[in-house]
């Protein structure tokens, strides 16, 4: 019973290493993919989309090692809810390395753009999507959720950046011609940052679910108090 | 199949079609509240909204339950897994439907600047879709498959179109950026939602045929604009 245990325990470190490389993974891509589309950095972008591929290739890995546990050592309560909680963070990670993979995509489609503003907003909406993701991933891995409320304070400001980024983009477009298509891209990135962050929401609620045993929703939207735009 | 995992299988597949029907029914309602802006429905939508999330644990649960208890292999396993995955693409469509409903809540003061039309198009390409990929996860059935890239082109190019539209409607009208944001952002949800159709369709693949596919054009490398929509 204890060698039982000790295996579990062994194939589950494996699968936390993983994870923690797939988060490392995802939050340089994502910042990669801003870094390429500030700078319009034709290589930096390509290297971006080769992330990209590593991320899916790991994603699929922690698939296969979570369904051989499952399928080998039986888990139950509190390991199988371990389990299923990888399971989907590893998916919702992956998501979010599909998200970079785009945002290098419309750098590649701006090779004979400019910029029409200097980017203060997306930089800013991709590093509060990395702060949300290293707060719900420190709650998947170390069980640690001291810092989830802070979640709540980081999706204000996203919404409120969005919100002041969208109003700046419409001014731009009243008063200047020819900056419709970088406008749409500014949009387009800005909303796949949101996302990025969108799914760290998720992998906070499997989180709270996993160390708690309890299902909640987080996000300030869903409890009817947000003044800007929706998450 | 395992003898075993037969009843649990049909039981799944019946609260699938359950959640498909609900998740449907509320994008559905979204878009007709949207174009109301009508607070008071979204209001009392909203309050049902619960049932979708329950479904959907009660789906995981029984999926995971029996992986653990039957420990299934090759394509049982991989049916298991990818209703996991279907429930939790539902669920999300789920909550892009709420998302909307809380937009018509935040705009109580606004009104429409134009009449509707991409907005009730693009909701019908993501509940087309959506049926689409359920087919092909419940009835194990690929051949409906090419039919999502081609509605996925349809609902790039009217996403595209609307959001020319709304430029020049700001270049004409001042006043009315809450509102474009607002029609932006309901039209990637969803556009989010065909999306997680396709995710779907992917799982689908995974099921009937054991090969990891990415569809849609978006990620095989694009160079046009309007192909990115289908994922803003």
């Amino acid at each position: 019973m204890k060698d039982m245990k000790t295996q579990l325990e062994f194939y589950l470190e494996e699968i936390e290493r993983r994870l923690e490389r797939l988060h490392e993974l995802v939050i340089k891509a994502l910042i990669d993919s801003m870094e390429s589309f500030k700078n319009l950095d034709q290589k930096a972008a390509a290297k971006v989309k080769d992330q990209a591929e590593d991320i899916d290739e790991l994603e699929e890995k922690i698939e296969e090692n979570v369904l051989e546990t499952i399928g080998r050592r039986q888990p139950v309560a509190k390991d199988l809810r371990k389990l299923s909680v990888y399971l989907q963070t590893a998916h919702n990670l992956y998501r979010v390395g599909r998200y970079s993979y785009k945002i290098a995509h419309i750098t590649y489609l701006c090779k004979d753009l400019k910029h029409f503003k200097e980017l203060v907003s997306l930089p800013h909406l991709a590093e509060l999507a990395k702060q949300t993701l290293d707060i719900a991933m420190q709650g998947i891995l170390k069980g640690d959720l001291s810092r989830i409320d802070e979640l709540e304070k980081l999706e204000s400001e996203s919404d409120k950046e969005t919100s002041d980024m969208f109003c700046e983009i419409a001014q731009f477009l009243r008063e200047k011609e020819g900056i419709e298509e970088m406008a749409l891209y500014y949009i387009l990135i800005g909303r796949y940052c949101e996302r990025a962050a969108d799914q760290a929401f998720q992998i906070a609620e499997k989180a709270v679910y996993m160390v708690k045993g309890k299902r909640v929703r987080l996000g300030i939207a869903y409890k009817g108090r947000a003044s800007g735009a929706p998450h | 199949m395992n003898p075993n995992l037969e009843p649990i299988i049909a039981e799944l597949v019946k609260h699938l079609r359950k959640l498909h029907s609900l998740v449907s029914t509320a994008l559905k309602q979204s878009m007709k509240v949207f174009e109301d802006l009508d607070a008071e429905m979204a209001e009392k939508e909203l309050k049902q909204a619960g049932n979708i999330e329950i479904l959907h644990y009660t789906i995981e649960d029984m999926a995971f339950g029996a992986i653990t208890t039957y420990q299934p292999a090759e394509k049982d396993l991989r049916r298991l897994i990818a209703y996991i995955h279907t429930s939790g693409y539902l669920k999300n469509i789920g909550r892009y439907g709420q998302k909307i409903m809380e937009i018509v809540n935040m705009g109580q003061d606004l009104d429409h600047f134009k009449e509707l039309e991409s907005l009730p198009y693009l909701s019908e390409i993501a509940n087309t879709a959506l049926a689409i990929s359920m087919r092909a996860v419940l009835e194990e059935d690929l051949s409906e498959i090419d039919e999502l890239e081609k509605l996925e082109a349809q609902s790039d190019n009217e996403a595209a179109d609307m959001f020319k539209e709304i430029v020049e409607y700001l270049g004409n009208y001042r006043d009315i950026s809450t509102m474009a944001m607002y029609y932006i952002i309901v039209g990637r949800y969803f556009e989010r939602a065909s999306d997680q159709a396709i995710n779907i369709a992917e799982s689908a693949v995974f099921l009937v045929s054991g090969e990891r596919k990415k569809l849609g054009i978006a990620y095989e490398g694009i160079d046009d604009l309007s192909d990115l929509l289908i994922d803003i």
